[in-house]
């Protein structure tokens, strides 16, 4: 298996009151692994979209999907959502962690979605927490965290059921430079790995020097697959 | 008495007349709340107004081994009036009220109005509660949780909110009933086992309709949502 995702010709369309608004033109590109992939574009480029049909969660007007060798646009609604739980981990720009559950709940809820027991399901996600230095905060409640801790609960919770590919939105968009720094250290850190590929979608030049690979795009077409954006060495940080 | 005095062997005035009180009895409150006096039929048709049929049932107690409705058939056949046993005269009553008077008119409007704003508050706090939730319902359906885990969870959380309402409501009406009991104005309210399973059925539907047609958003909604600014 070369990558562990790959697009190839994907077009994406919305209905936009009486036609259709084409957001995505033919979009092929891949996702290695043991890398961090950075996405980057203008608002309204097509990135979301583009990382919405690489996590399964918007199926592709056209055009074939595959992650980890399966075929996301192939799957029917309960194979795609077990897909998702099991071999994609999430990060979301304002970290969508349930307000009344603790970090450590937060963390297991990929998890006790899967059927492990809740017991077994919160020790592992104290583990990853524990591992992401947040040991002493796995029972805070998520207004009892700031904003960095924040992300970091939402980097244990993709990480807490080991997936393959971990799918970043704006990762760092809510935080601010020295805070987005660390998380993406961490993220680097604590993702990266030979058998997972992670994929970045930002407009947050400041973060590109953590990327591996940078896919540029803009007006829903991949312009370039090998952007340097002025990243600084790998080594600076 | 109002204030306070021992009502015994005090005076009291009825329709002009001088009656002096000889005991007291703690009576059922009547539904319009007239008080009740209890005296020998002649001294209560002497101060009594005149009018045509002062005599609205008398009270007859069986002996002992006698059964009361054969006493009733024995009455009815000896005197040819009518004769009810206790149960018979308190359903007499209760189907007087209903297809003589508007009260179950009123009672049932009231509780129909309360069924309907219970239905829209609870429709609204729902719906309020998944909008505001929206992201965090699409996040969690991207991480892989299922619409029908989604739909377990909320209807859990509605469940929930709505044993605690109802839990409050009827344990409110108890109270007001048990802390009321002594008190005259207060007596002859009754909470039925009816009404608290009824009430709890109510309840129940209310929710649970109005949690799953909030939730249906959620239900229908594409995951990607979470990803939109």
């Amino acid at each position: 298996m070369p990558h562990a995702a790959r697009a190839e010709n994907v077009i994406m369309e919305f209905p936009s009151g009486a036609e259709r608004l084409r957001v995505l033109h033919g979009v092929s590109l891949d996702i290695p692994f043991g890398a961090m992939t950075f996405l980057v574009g203008p608002s309204g480029s097509g990135k979301t979209t583009m990382l919405s049909s690489l996590s399964g969660t918007l199926s592709p007007t056209s055009g074939a999907v595959e992650v980890m060798g399966e075929r996301l646009d192939q799957m029917h609604d309960g194979a795609l959502v077990r897909f998702r739980r099991r071999r994609i981990g999430f990060i979301f720009q304002q970290y969508n962690l349930i307000g009344t559950l603790t970090a450590a709940e937060n963390a297991a809820i990929p998890l006790i979605a899967d059927g492990v027991k809740s017991d077994a399901a919160i020790d592992a996600a104290k583990a990853v927490l524990g591992d992401l230095g947040l040991a002493d905060h796995a029972w805070k409640l998520p207004r009892q965290l700031s904003g960095g801790q924040q992300q970091r609960v939402a980097i244990a919770r993709a990480l807490v059921h080991k997936p393959a590919l971990i799918v970043c939105d704006e990762p760092t968009a809510a935080l601010d430079a020295e805070a987005g720094q660390a998380v993406m250290r961490l993220l680097e850190d604590a993702a990266k790995s030979p058998d997972r590929a992670v994929l970045v979608v930002t407009h947050d030049d400041r973060i590109y020097r953590f990327a591996d690979r940078i896919l540029q795009i803009e007006d829903g077409r991949l312009i370039n697959t090998d952007a340097s954006m002025n990243q600084e060495p790998r080594h600076a940080h | 008495m109002p204030d306070g005095r021992d009502p015994l062997g005090q005076t009291a005035e009825i329709n002009d007349n001088r009656v002096t009180i000889a005991g007291e009895t703690r009576a059922l409150t009547t539904f319009a709340g007239l008080p009740i006096v209890y005296m020998k039929y002649t001294d209560a048709i002497s101060i009594t107004p005149p009018e045509r049929n002062k005599l609205s049932f008398v009270l007859v107690g069986a002996r002992e081994g006698v059964s009361p409705v054969e006493l009733a058939q024995r009455i009815e056949s000896a005197t040819g009036l009518r004769a009810l046993t206790r149960e018979q005269f308190a359903r007499a009553g209760v189907d007087f009220i209903i297809n003589n008077t508007g009260i179950p008119l009123s009672f049932g409007i009231a509780i129909g109005l309360g069924v309907v704003v219970a239905v829209v508050i609870t429709a609204l706090t729902l719906a309020m509660f998944i909008t505001e939730n929206l992201r965090n319902f699409g996040a969690l359906k991207a991480i892989g949780v299922t619409n029908r885990q989604i739909l377990q969870m909320v209807m859990a959380q509605a469940w929930l909110v709505g044993f605690i309402g109802y839990g409050l409501g009827i344990g409110g009406t108890a109270a007001f009933i048990f802390f009321g009991r002594n008190d005259p104005s207060l007596q002859g309210f009754s909470l039925h086992w009816q009404v608290v399973a009824g009430a709890a059925l109510a309840v129940f539907i209310i929710v649970t309709a109005s949690a799953f047609f909030s939730v249906r958003r959620v239900l229908k909604m594409d995951p990607a949502i979470v990803f939109r600014g």
